[in-house]
Formats: C-alpha cells, sequence, structure tokens
C-alpha cells in the first residue's frame, strides 16, 4: 500500500485516525498496532511472523539484561572497589555476548531475507574461477516489509537497554507497535526506543495543533512525491536504462535530474510518515535538513537520511572505535606519528565499517557496495590531505571562512554527491562507470535538447518552468529554514480564510498537476526496495 | 580536573573559548572524531575506561559536563 494511494489516505488513514480517537486513552496504542500488523500483512502477508521473531529476540534479551543490571544494583553498595570492578566487568562480558547472539539472530533473518542470493552469486562467481564444474541454485527469496529499517531499530533497543539509556519494555505488544508502526515501516524513518518508545507509552489526547501540522506534512510530502518525483521518472528511466546510447549533456540530465527525484521521493515519504504519525500525537526524528545546503560530504551525511547515519555512528562506529583493539591501536599510533595523523588514523579505519555497513544495508549489489566506499574514499582523502589543504590555502591566501569559499565548498560537495547518485541509481557497477566516461563525449541530439527531452523523457515546457520554479523554490524555503523560520507555525498563524486558500491550493495541485495518467506509471517509493 | 580537561580539549580543537562555551555539540564543536580522541586522552590522563554508555551528547556538551562524567566513572570504579 503506498503512501501517496487514495487506499492509505482515506481508508485506511483516516479509519485509523478515526477510531483511534473513538476509543479510550489508554487503549490508542492497540488501535495504531492492529493497523500496523495490518499494513503490514498487506504488504507481507506471514513474513509477520519474521518480525514477530525480531520481536521476541529484542523482547527476551532487553528484560534479561535490564534484570542483571537491577541486581548488580542491589548488591553494588555491599561490595568494594574491585569486587564492584570485576562484577562489573564479568556482566558486561555477559551482556557482550547476549547482544551478540540477538544480532547474530536478526541478522541471520535479514541475511536470508535479502543477501542469501547475493552470497550465491558471488560463491558462484569464485567457483567459476577456480574452474569449478558445480554451481549453487539461487533461491526465490521473500523479503518483509521494511526489514532493513526494523532490524536496526530492533539491535538499537536491545543495545539502548544494556547501555542504560532507556527501560526494557514490558509489553511485548508495544515492542511490536514500535518496530512496525505503520508510518514509518515503509522507508523509515529509522527511530530509537529512547523516542518513540516513550511516546508510544504515552496517551496521546486530541491536540488540534498537531493534528494540523500533521495534515500539512502529508499534503508538503504529497507535492514532493506526487507532483515533483513522479513527473521525472520517465527521463531518469530513459537515460539509465539505454545509457549505452546516451553521453554527455543528456547522461548529465539524467544524473542531476534522479538526485532532484530522489530527493523529492524519499523526502516526500518521510513528510507524509511523519505527517501520518503527527495525527495520532506521536512526532517521528527528522531524516532530512536541507542537505544541498552541504559545504562537505560529512556534513551531506549528517543532513541525509539522518537517522541512518546517526544510528551507524552510535551502533557501529563508537563500539568500534572504543574498543579495546582499537583503543591499544590508537595509544601505538600516537607513540609513532605525529599528532594530527596519530589522531586521525584509528577514526578512518573505524569509518570503513560504517560504510561498508552503509552501502550492504542499501542492497545486496556490488555498486551498493562501491557506494559507500566511494564516500568513504572521498572523506578519507580530506581528512589525510587537510594539513595539505590548509597549508596551501595559506599559501595562496585563500580565506576559507569566506562566503565565497563556502560557496565553491557547497558546489563542490553538489558535484561529488552527484557522482555518488549515479553509482546509486546505475543498473550495475560497470554501468555506473562507464556513464561516468560518457560524461566528457559530446552527445550529438538529433533534433535538438529540448526536441529530445519532449520525446524521450516526456518532460514539456510545462514540466521544465516546474522544475525550474520549484528549485527557485525549495532554494528559498531552505535559505528560509536555515536561518530558523517555521513555515508551519507561519501558515497557522494567518488568518482562516488565508490558511483555507494553502491548503485549498495544495490539494488542487497534487490532484491536477500531480503525475497521474497517461505516460505516468505508477512509482513506487524508491527507498521501499531496501 | 577541569583544567586538564581544558587543556586536552584545547590540543584536539584549538580556538574554542572553552571556558564559556556551552553545548560544543550542537555547535558542532565537537564531533564523532574528535569525541573519540578526546576520549582515548581522558583514558589515559586519568586512567580510566569510559564506558559506550557514556558516549552520549550530553556529556560533552561542555568541559564540566566532561568533568562530571569523569568524576562519576572515578567514583563507579
Amino acid at each position: 500500500m503506498l503512501y501517496n494511494s487514495f487506499v492509505y489516505l482515506l481508508p485506511f488513514l483516516g479509519l485509523t485516525v478515526a477510531l483511534y480517537y473513538l476509543i479510550p486513552l489508554k487503549d490508542r496504542w492497540k488501535v495504531l498496532l492492529l493497523s500496523s500488523i495490518l499494513f503490514f500483512m498487506i504488504a507481507s502477508g506471514w513474513l509477520l511472523l519474521l518480525l514477530l521473531f525480531s520481536a521476541l529476540t529484542v523482547y527476551i534479551g532487553a528484560i534479561r539484561i535490564e534484570k542483571d543490571l537491577d541486581s548488580f544494583k542491589d548488591i553494588r553498595t555491599g561490595m568494594d572497589r574491585k569486587e564492584r570492578k570485576e562484577y562489573k566487568k564479568a556482566m558486561t562480558s555477559r551482556h557482550r555476548k547476549w547482544i551478540g547472539l540477538i544480532v547474530f539472530l536478526n541478522l541471520l533473518v535479514l541475511f536470508l531475507s535479502k543477501y542469501l542470493n547475493f552470497a550465491i552469486d558471488n560463491i558462484n562467481r569464485f567457483l567459476h574461477l577456480l574452474h569449478h564444474d558445480g554451481t549453487l541454485q539461487t533461491l526465490p527469496l521473500l523479503m518483509p516489509l521494511g526489514i532493513s529499517f526494523y532490524t536496526l531499530s530492533a539491535i538499537g533497543y536491545v543495545t539502548d537497554v544494556a547501555r542504560g539509556s532507556c527501560k526494557a519494555e514490558k509489553n511485548y505488544g508495544r515492542l511490536v507497535l514500535f518496530l512496525s508502526f505503520f508510518p514509518l515501516i515503509t522507508e523509515g524513518p529509522i527511530e530509537r526506543y529512547t523516542g518513540l518508545g516513550r511516546q508510544i507509552q504515552e496517551e496521546h489526547a486530541f491536540d488540534y495543533t498537531s493534528f494540523c501540522y500533521g495534515l500539512q506534512l502529508i499534503l508538503w510530502g504529497l507535492i514532493q512525491k506526487v507532483v515533483l518525483a513522479d513527473r521525472f521518472n520517465v527521463i531518469v528511466h530513459e537515460v539509465f536504462t539505454n545509457y549505452t546510447t546516451y553521453s554527455g549533456l543528456a547522461v548529465l540530465t539524467g544524473i542531476l535530474i534522479y538526485t532532484f527525484q530522489l530527493y523529492m521521493d524519499f523526502s516526500g515519504c518521510i513528510d507524509i510518515a511523519r505527517g501520518s504519525a503527527e495525527l495520532f500525537g506521536i512526532h517521528l526524528s527528522e531524516n532530512f535538513r536541507r542537505p544541498f545546503f552541504s559545504a562537505s560530504v560529512n556534513e551531506f551525511w549528517r543532513r541525509w537520511h539522518i537517522t541512518l547515519g546517526s544510528w551507524l555512528k552510535d551502533y557501529v562506529f563508537y563500539p568500534v572505535s572504543l574498543s579495546p583493539s582499537f583503543q591499544r591501536f590508537s595509544k601505538y599510533c600516537r607513540k609513532k606519528l605525529p599528532r594530527y595523523y596519530a589522531a586521525t588514523l584509528p577514526g578512518i579505519f573505524a569509518l570503513f565499517a560504517v560504510w561498508i555497513s552503509n552501502g550492504l544495508w542499501h542492497g545486496a549489489e556490488w555498486k551498493y557496495v562501491a557506494y559507500g566506499m566511494y564516500y568513504y574514499m572521498i572523506m578519507t582523502a580530506g581528512m589525510l590531505l587537510e594539513p595539505a589543504f590548509a597549508l596551501l590555502s595559506r599559501k595562496l591566501s585563500i580565506n576559507r571562512e569566506s562566503r565565497v569559499y563556502h560557496c565553491f565548498q557547497v558546489g563542490r560537495t553538489f558535484i561529488l554527491v552527484n557522482i555518488g547518485m549515479l553509482i546509486f541509481r546505475a543498473d550495475h557497477l560497470p554501468a555506473a562507470f562507464s556513464m561516468f566516461r560518457s560524461l566528457i563525449v559530446p552527445y550529438h541530439f538529433r533534433d535538438g535538447y529540448l526536441a529530445w527531452l519532449f520525446d524521450k523523457g516526456n518532460i514539456h515546457l510545462s514540466e521544465i518552468v516546474l522544475l525550474f520554479a520549484s528549485l527557485v523554490f525549495l532554494c528559498l524555503y531552505g535559505h528560509y529554514k536555515e536561518k530558523g523560520g517555521c513555515l508551519r507555525k507561519a501558515i497557522a498563524s494567518r488568518p482562516l480564510p488565508l490558511r483555507f486558500g494553502i491548503y485549498l491550493t495544495a490539494v488542487i495541485t497534487i490532484i491536477v498537476i500531480g503525475a497521474y495518467g497517461p505516460g505516468f506509471g505508477v512509482v513506487d517509493f524508491i527507498y521501499a526496495r531496501f | 580536573m577541569r583544567e586538564e580537561i581544558i587543556a586536552l580539549l584545547k590540543e584536539i580543537k584549538p580556538g574554542v573559548d572553552y571556558d564559556k562555551e556551552r553545548d560544543l555539540i550542537e555547535h558542532k564543536l565537537l564531533e564523532s572524531m574528535e569525541i573519540i580522541q578526546l576520549v582515548a586522552d581522558l583514558s589515559d590522563v586519568f586512567d580510566i575506561e569510559i564506558p559506550l554508555p557514556y558516549i552520549k551528547p550530553e556529556n560533552f556538551k561542555s568541559a564540566d559536563a566532561i568533568a562530571a562524567m569523569v568524576q562519576t566513572i572515578l567514583d563507579e570504579e
């Protein structure tokens, strides 16, 4: 059930909202649980059992870990410092084993659902290289809805309980709701129990402001998805599918429009998800913060898919970089290397784990591994060459704090991100290389560039005007938000007729200029496949 | 302890007024790469092991918060 479909927006979401506010406060979470299970089963049927299994592993594990932590609290006062230290060490080691088992079970389910055929394909290629005749058969895999998202939330939850960041959930149903909450199961955001879990436990009375904000976000999400993203699917599909036919400006157009399409599609979905949750008084995490205003790729990843980056930082980067072996390596570096490199090198090694995870999380294909490694190499090069850049800037008297330099950085980041998008969207890695090479070869449009856009891309003058108008709007709106503005509050403070006019215009825009009808197919949310 | 922590912070990232700065994390003055350097330095200087649960923004937002975290770990040990 797509979030931009009539079935989701009216019968499903509408009935859930009505039922939610009709029943007593203390039972409202049960409506969300039932709707979430229904939403999941419509998409994945009895693969729901896999989600329930994941929930069960972390449910049991978290309660067990919490009991252990509580019993330590009870007995610690009667211990001396040495005993306390030894007990804590043994307890931490015990928790690591339990979490290790839980993570293994959850990743095993994820592996069998998503990565098994990738592994089989690679084993077959390896056997072929060894001139071995036998091949392993790939299997028809069934991937439950949102498994990549809820697996991360599940692992994060049990780890947070062990770290003492949140209490273990005693109600299995609530934990299932946390993992399967229907607005976020398709594309995230990837939530923490400290945020969403707490809200699930609270009772939510009807709040007019939150409800209106929710509707506004849904409308804005629909405009991004239906009016902007889907409209450009035809040209993107044409360039990336028939990439051998095109070069130069044609390929560049495909890449730039894909970047725009992906941003509008993903951000639109997240806004519909956040808006849907706000109808129930639940606030989900922000997943995008004007990513194309970034001055570096590091900053880009703090603004793009924020919840994935933040999850990888807390559950991969810190555990790896603060592990005893890494700490030993860090000490070794500090003895042997100049201060800057001694401080940077351990982090660079830990980042490898983050970016290989990021790449593989997106999909079971080498191009996604390359996508992760591409960002890893840029960041590593940036860190290692920083002293040289600083020296060069001083020699050339470049003011790195100036506005001009900042604009240069934003432009440079935009180019690097678009190369990343090329790897991400290309059919496979050789196709990405081929398209990248072909960028420097001019493409001779038979009847001119505009005729090509009209003919092959289903893009007409109205789409070009719309594209530029939306880019101008997004830049101005982004700048306004960067300065701390809040358009939702600004609209809410206007008189009723004006507000009504704005909402009506948004609805009419979606209905009249949404990408429906001849020439447009139904376009799935791009990130839903991950 | 506070002065020692400020000295470590200045070595990692000079040019910040750590006496006055109240939110190093929110103001992007201390990011993950700097935090792991600081954790390694704190472990050396105060002979402590900083467990993962302590690696959270509120413990690194100012020199005072870092000092309070180190004191808590010393007390717990």
